[in-house]
């Protein structure tokens, strides 16, 4: 009796194990494509990150991670396209410093540079008050002057670097808002 | 005395580990590489397997969850969308890929997909396509020799406008065994393989219709890969 028992199970798994290597026989997978177009007067901002190549990845959202790196490299760029030419817009970036998600009190002052496209605009030394909010100077964007207007943008890429003390820093995830505004139209 | 010296020898020493005792933090992540088990050469009790990956245009794993994304400026130009690696073993595969419309809710955004395959290639270095090489079966004094040769599917372009588009990759695998011995080898395909392509999408600024294809909006479109035994 107990035999038939051992041989009954034995034949189940070789059942299942028949039955396994039938479900690998197919494959499937999906994956969203999503395209925004902006407006057709106004520039549309949308965020990308940049690598260490420079090349632009998009990000979804407007929440990015940076490595806590001392260099002063280009992070990320805010991408302004426009569906109009020959137009005129000028902004702002305020910020205030990378304050420690948990941790009170505790936070790492950075240096800003704005750029546009590769040319640097303004650079900001870091501040040591992370109440203060940072403005930057006003920068002016235009489009393109003839052309279909269609696919008109302009990059403005900002850089950070931290400090050296910022490698002492307390451990922890550090976390800062960088604001855009459009100052006139 | 030399006792003395001893004593204080032995206490340095155990006080030596305590001492370099540092708060170090390990950092560990996990990696993992699949190799496909190659016990019966003529592959007669192998587990049949696909797996499959896709990279973003940089070349970074990408989650199924995240889509691609596209906007103003990425109209008029040709660019990589990504790129798939498909590897199996034993058996001949086909893929098809979905291409959805690029729609709003009553518009669309015409693009443009080439699917691009490269050359399969066998994972097993003895086993290179073209190539013959003698194998001893282990029932047997017989050297056979094994040959395998595949073809790809050329570049394909689709145009999707509000339809969907199917663009079938067939992939031709042969694999031979001289002397020949009945029943082997098994669908074809002894070992290991991978098939990668990549995939480029443009969006034009004008439809094909002569309309204008930038018109605003946020648009979605899904690609679906299909895999399944078979050529």
């Amino acid at each position: 009796m107990e035999g038939k028992k051992a041989a009954c199970t034995i034949i189940l798994i070789l059942f299942l194990f028949g039955l396994y290597a039938e479900t690998t026989k197919l494959t499937s997978a999906s994956y969203l494509i999503k395209m925004t177009i902006s407006g057709t007067d106004q520039y549309a901002v949308s965020i990308r990150q940049v690598k260490n190549d420079g090349s632009l990845v998009p990000v979804e959202g407007s929440s990015l991670e940076i490595p806590m790196d001392s260099a002063l490299k280009d992070r990320f760029a805010f991408l302004l396209s426009c569906n109009q030419y020959g137009a005129q817009f000028t902004y702002k970036l305020s910020w205030k410093a990378l304050k420690h998600t948990t941790i009170s009190g505790i936070y790492i002052p950075y240096t800003l540079v704005v750029k546009r496209a590769s040319a640097v605009v303004a650079t900001y030394a870091p501040g040591n008050d992370p109440t203060v909010i940072h403005e930057s100077d006003p920068f002016t964007v235009k489009t393109k002057e003839t052309g279909s207007g269609r696919t008109d943008y302009e990059i403005c890429t900002v850089a950070i670097g931290f400090s050296e003390e910022a490698s002492t820093a307390l451990a922890g995830s550090y976390a800062d808002t960088i604001t855009l505004t459009l100052v006139t139209s | 005395m030399r006792r003395t010296h001893f004593l204080t020898l032995l206490l340095l020493l155990s006080l030596l580990p305590v001492s370099a005792k540092t708060t170090v933090e390990t950092l560990s992540k996990k990696i993992s590489a699949y190799k496909y088990e190659v016990s019966n050469l003529f592959a007669d009790n192998q587990v049949k397997q696909f797996q499959f990956r896709l990279l973003d245009a940089f070349d970074q794993e990408k989650n199924s969850a995240v889509p691609f994304l596209l906007d103003s400026t990425d109209i008029g130009k040709t660019q990589t969308l990504c790129s798939y690696i498909i590897s199996g073993n034993l058996m001949k595969c086909k893929v098809s890929i979905d291409f959805t419309p690029l729609k709003a809710d009553s518009s669309y955004v015409e693009y443009q997909i080439t699917v691009t395959p490269l050359s399969t290639k066998m994972g097993n270095s003895k086993f290179t396509s073209g190539s013959t090489i003698p194998i001893v079966h282990a029932n047997g004094n017989t050297d056979y020799t094994f040959s395998y040769s595949s073809t790809e599917p050329s570049a394909q372009t689709a145009t999707i406008t509000d339809q969907k588009v199917t663009i079938p990759l067939s992939f031709s695998i042969a694999c031979t065994l001289s002397p020949s011995l009945s029943g082997y080898p098994k669908d074809g395909v002894i070992d290991h393989w991978t098939r990668e392509g990549t995939i480029a999408i443009n969006v034009p600024v004008t439809k094909t219709d002569g309309s204008d294809n930038a018109t605003a909006g946020t648009y979605q479109a899904n690609m679906t890969f299909t895999i399944t035994e078979g050529t």
